[in-house]
């Protein structure tokens, strides 16, 4: 008779994906983290440096630039994305007709991979045929229109509008389930002690999916600080290094540069600011709401 | 009624509005890739002047697309069924078996969701030059196999061990082994978090763009994302048919969101907030 107590067999049972999980994804983590310390070029013998690589790191401009861009990229999309979908989730969570359809059409640029997005925008962004200089130009604003992406004081932004617009509709179905899942008794009981929209948002809507907010807040600069395929797309980090982000840069010195030591330092640190950026907030945030 | 017309009216002018927003870009190149450049330059149109597939025919007699559009499918397809099976069996293992190193198991895998693939680009890439499999599609398969499983084993042990133990009891009761206990009783009970745990691979696969960038250096096993990339390169110059490789690559996903919609939308939400 069989027991659901362990037998060698099931060892066998998660054999094939364990090795493949370590050999492909836990060992080249532990081996950025060792190599971070040392001066490999990815082919010759290489020497223990110790902390050197982290400082050199530290004291480039362009990197510390870089991580500016990052959080700056992550505010931008915690108002757009989440605020955005917040508002709409907000509006759209009575019984409507057509708010079925609005969900899934909020939802298609989501699904859509970054080249094909990268691709859409680079002809919106066009300097002469663009909808986007179309779109300024028909409203009296020609003034504004410009080339997007070859204008350092604008490609940065051009680029992160992408994944911000894709995103909107990732976040809005969430908050959506969210509110929900909001009983109906608490907006009852809101109306008997006179609530007007707004403090009926403040005072029941927000504390009650606050911990779902808190989770788009997490995952929102989490997108921010690693999905860097759209600048590798749109402009490798240029003009210049006027929309350089940190993973750009790693890309640079592992396979142009032949920097494996550098790089895995320039990793570990995005690796680590990551860890404490989004577990900052989780913690923060977290709290907020819970005397209620 | 005539007090709820108001937010009745601003409301469907939200939900029109960001229907619109949320479908012009791709609308838009829909039409243009039947546009020639010339008319794309010249004019803004919401039809195109006629059903033109000029575009589509250049592109594909002209440029690898066919082979781009077969390596997604080909690396896309065996990546889906890999971790399928892998996390299957795995989470088989993990949730229905007690053992002293299943919870510590389990998270130390669970634990990978918190490592973005970003950091580990360098060393991957040198530890498939070491394994030979460097630009080869065993290579990659392999590699996103590994990065799905976090979260594939996560959501999946998460479905089983809603199963009551009852159910699993009475199975051995019938002299049930592990394998016809996987067969017969976990696998079909749990068959929805399987469906979730491929369509999440499929999206994050097919739409994948730097791993395809950084470990297939070669153009015979380049995929489609990366393909679509270099078209940005080569036909800068011509928006009609730029266009056309972008409609030619979402083609596959709109497919599959036209009939797995619901499963989609709330498999991937229910996945961020278990996250």
């Amino acid at each position: 008779m069989g027991s659901l107590k362990f037998q060698k067999r099931v060892v066998l049972f998660m054999l094939p994906c364990l090795a493949v999980y370590f050999v492909f994804f836990i060992f080249p983590f532990l081996q950025t983290a060792a190599y971070s310390l040392t001066d490999w070029d990815g082919l010759t013998s290489f020497s223990f440096v110790g902390l050197s690589n982290f400082s050199k790191v530290f004291s480039d401009v362009i990197y510390r630039q870089a991580i500016g861009r990052i959080f700056i990229w992550a505010l931008l999309s915690i108002l757009l994305k989440v605020g955005t979908a917040l508002l709409l989730a907000y509006v759209l969570r009575k019984p409507a007709r057509g708010a079925g359809f609005t969900k899934a059409a909020l939802f298609l640029p989501y699904i859509i991979s970054s080249s094909a997005m990268c691709l859409i925008f680079t002809v919106m962004y066009d300097g002469d045929a663009g909808l986007v200089n179309s779109f300024l130009r028909a409203i009296g604003l020609g003034s504004l229109a410009r080339y997007w992406l070859s204008d350092s004081s604008t490609a940065f932004f051009a680029v992160i509008m992408i994944p911000i617009y894709q995103a909107v509709g990732y976040f809005f179905v969430i908050l959506y389930a969210g509110m929900k899942d909001i009983p109906e008794d608490l907006f009852e009981a809101g109306k008997i002690d006179g609530t007007n929209p707004l403090s009926e948002f403040a005072r029941i809507t927000l504390p009650s999916i606050w911990p779902t907010l808190v989770v788009c807040i997490t995952l929102a600069i989490n997108g921010a600080f690693q999905d860097f395929d759209y600048i590798f797309i749109m402009t490798y980090g240029g003009p210049g290094h006027a929309s350089e982000v940190p993973a750009t840069y790693m890309y640079k010195e592992f396979f142009d540069h032949h920097a494996f030591g550098y790089g895995s330092a320039a990793a570990v640190i995005l690796f680590a600011i990551t860890l404490i950026s989004t577990s900052i907030t989780r913690k923060g945030l977290g709290a907020a709401f819970r005397t209620e | 009624m005539a007090k709820l017309t108001f937010p009745k009216i601003g409301r469907m002018l939200v939900l029109l509005t960001a229907s619109v927003a949320s479908m012009l870009p791709i609308y838009w190149t829909l039409v243009n890739s039947f546009r020639s450049n010339t008319q794309i330059m010249n004019s803004f149109r919401l039809f195109p002047e006629n059903l033109d597939f000029k575009n589509y025919a250049s592109i594909f007699a002209v440029s690898s697309l066919p082979t781009y559009f077969l390596n997604s499918c080909i690396t896309t397809g065996s990546a889906m069924i890999l971790v399928g099976a892998l996390a299957l069996t795995c989470s088989f293992a993990l949730s229905t078996y007690k053992f002293k190193f299943a919870k510590l198991i389990h998270l130390i895998i669970v634990a990978g969701i918190f490592i973005p693939s970003t950091t580990t680009m360098g060393m991957t890439y040198k530890l498939l030059q070491t394994l030979n499999l460097l630009g080869s599609r065993p290579g990659i398969i392999l590699l996103y196999t590994s990065g799905r499983m976090a979260l594939s084993i996560f959501l999946l042990t998460a479905y089983m061990k809603s199963i009551p133990d009852a159910i699993k009891e009475a199975a051995l009761m019938d002299g049930c082994g592990p394998w016809r206990m996987l067969v017969s009783i976990v696998a079909p009970l749990s068959r929805n978090g399987l469906l979730v745990v491929m369509i999440l691979t499929f999206i994050g696969v097919w739409n994948d763009y730097i791993w395809s960038m950084i470990l297939l250096p070669s153009s015979s096993k380049r995929t489609l994302t990366v393909g679509l990339a270099f078209f940005r390169g080569e036909f800068f110059t011509d928006n009609g048919q730029l266009s056309a490789c972008v409609i030619v690559g979402l083609v596959p996903i709109l497919i599959g969101y036209l009939f797995l919609q619901d499963k989609i939308i709330n498999g991937i939400a229910s996945s961020a907030v278990k996250g």
